[in-house]
């Protein structure tokens, strides 16, 4: 069965071996630099891969920049966990609601559902903006995990919609005959049946949450409630030259949950990333 | 039968709305009345800082904001950088999706897990790992044109220059997207039937005729989502720039010389750092209105295509 590969195969796929590595620099390049030491960092020629390797940048993250980066990085996670545990839950009712029962005014809701994708979000922040200043919310957790909730809601609403649709109707009917609720069913049958849809909404929920900037930058101002997005921002204005090593270091810390995330749960975002957006 | 049916029907619709409330409350404050409000505040004369209450002036902001040679600039900036993002993404994202799903391609597994990896990463990290790449004294950039290639005159202080700064931030959004829009051509070319692939290698179709009558007309749905997709994206890049020109506080984002002030970062400086919520709100308006131009655009050419 085994064809016969030629030289030409090799040389192809070695060269795009090489490609993803050049893809990936500036990553690999961030994260030898937080392992660095100063000398090294500023001296030319540059070399990616240090001689001598340091700790000395993560001991400056967790000692002189403690203060100011644990609280961003507890921020993100408060505000991410939350939104994406109130994404899924308010998202999978109303996704069980859409594919699942039919009743009036559904087109509205995915009418509206579907101009959020496409509407530039900088005008739901004027309003939100002045909303929240009178409310007294503006620089706190809360403050973010309300916007975030409804703008991120659509994305995983639409994948976990696709994966109800794709239940057979005979398991929905036959727990009706036996008596069963409406609510029920969607917990005890519904639920179960699309965890892997469910894991993908959570991860995709979870990456945009923990990246978001622009309700971040204009919603606090107070160091209190930033999160990292935004707080690495302060980190480098505030630690100005000879910084690269330090930030470098903040840089990885940042992206370790969502990137282990990703890694583990791999299949399930790609599939997700795909029910989102075909249908979006 | 019929009184069976309706009370049905009216459970139907009741337990329909309960399960969408929830959701649709957290839309309907946080996007529906906000988007509505703007609207309105767009009509309306409001600074929040020094005037108490907003004035109706009518189509003033609209008439101020078009003419203000900033917005022209932004304008500019903004289709400067659409112009340069749509084809390139198109033509990468296109020719990774093929070369990955060619059926003898052994790294397709490892090439998706990695093209994947910038979409993980928060955009305002990204936009720092590229900004410290092309810083002039310590940069990675630099130091490979002057050292490894031998050739200094390349040098450039990359983004205090004005030609190359929305150029640097072109790199950093494309390599950001560019998987997701590799994803979109994989999944349109796997698509494709692979029937119609066969009985055209049986006709005899040459890769190149395979690839113009067989593969491309076929991926029309895929070029009008990417389409939506890269248009969304280029037209409201912002956390990049910020990120990457705004180092000495909000004025000097979009430099230099305004040379990476986009639609999107300009409306954010009228309304959050100057306040003037009527010019911001006018500003974010005529983006959509783009927006939905360019949508208008894309959807004629995908369909023209069918000819």
């Amino acid at each position: 069965m085994k064809t016969k590969r030629s030289f030409w195969h090799y040389a192809g796929e070695i060269l795009i071996l090489l490609l993803l590595l050049i893809f990936l620099i500036p990553l690999i390049q961030t994260f030898f630099t937080a392992l660095k030491p100063d000398q090294e960092i500023y001296k030319t020629p540059i070399n990616i891969i240090p001689h001598t390797y340091t700790s000395a940048h993560y001991r400056h993250v967790f000692t002189k920049l403690s203060k100011d980066f644990l609280s961003f990085f507890r921020n993100s996670v408060v505000v991410t966990s939350s939104s994406v545990v109130l994404i899924l839950g308010l998202g999978s009712l109303a996704a069980f609601s859409l594919a699942r029962i039919d009743f009036t005014g559904k087109t509205v809701v995915v009418f509206f559902v579907s101009l959020i994708l496409s509407v530039p979000l900088i005008i739901t922040v004027i309003p939100i903006f002045m909303m929240e200043t009178a409310m007294g919310i503006k620089n706190s957790n809360l403050g973010l995990i309300l916007p975030y909730t409804a703008v991120y809601l659509p994305v995983p609403l639409f994948i976990m919609f696709n994966n109800f649709l794709q239940v057979p109707t005979e398991l929905e009917e036959s727990a009706y005959i036996d008596g069963a609720g409406r609510y029920q069913i969607f917990l005890k049958i519904f639920i179960p049946l699309i965890k892997g849809g469910l894991v993908a909404a959570g991860i995709i929920s979870f990456i945009n949450c923990w990246g978001e900037f622009l309700y971040a930058l204009i919603l606090n101002t107070k160091r209190s409630a930033t999160t990292l997005p935004i707080g690495i921002m302060m980190i480098n204005d505030e630690e100005q030259a000879w910084a690269l090593g330090p930030m470098s270091a903040v840089m990885i810390l940042s992206i370790i949950i969502p990137m282990s995330l990703y890694m583990i749960f791999q299949k399930n975002f790609i599939k997700g990333l795909m029910e989102g957006s075909v249908k979006g | 039968m019929r009184s069976l049916g309706q009370s049905k029907k009216i459970r139907d619709n009741i337990d329909g709305w309960l399960f969408v409330l929830p959701a649709f409350l957290f839309l309907f404050s946080f996007m529906i009345y906000p988007i509505a409000h703007t609207f309105l505040l767009s009509f309306q004369k409001f600074n929040f800082v020094y005037d108490s209450n907003p004035v109706f002036i009518g189509l003033s902001n609209y008439v101020k904001v078009l003419k203000t040679p900033l917005f022209i600039t932004a304008l500019k900036n903004t289709l400067r950088f659409t112009l340069w993002y749509i084809p390139s993404v198109f033509i990468l994202g296109f020719m990774i999706g093929y070369v990955i799903t060619l059926p003898n391609f052994v790294g397709s597994r490892i090439s998706k897990i990695v093209l994947f990896i910038p979409m993980v990463i928060p955009l305002s990290m990204s936009a720092y790992m590229f900004l410290f790449m092309v810083n002039p004294q310590w940069g990675l950039l630099n130091s490979f044109l002057a050292d490894t290639l031998h050739m200094p005159m390349l040098v450039r202080d990359w983004m205090n220059d004005t030609r190359y700064a929305l150029k640097i931030i072109l790199v950093v959004t494309i390599w950001q997207n560019i998987g997701f829009v590799a994803l979109m051509f994989m999944s349109g070319i796997q698509g494709i039937s692979s029937s119609i692939l066969e009985a055209a290698t049986i006709d005899g179709a040459s890769a190149y005729r395979k690839m113009w009558s067989v593969i491309l007309p076929n991926l029309k749905e895929t070029f009008q989502i990417v389409g939506i997709l890269t248009i969304v994206t280029s037209v409201k890049l912002f956390s990049q720039v910020v990120t990457m020109t705004g180092a000495l506080g909000p004025n000097s984002a979009g430099g230099p010389a305004n040379s990476t002030l986009t639609l999107y970062v300009a409306t954010w400086k009228s309304a959050f750092v100057n306040y003037d919520m009527g010019i911001g709100s006018a500003m974010g308006y005529l983006m959509s209105l783009i927006i939905f131009l360019l949508f208008g655009i894309n959807f004629f050419v995908t369909k023209s295509e069918r000819a």
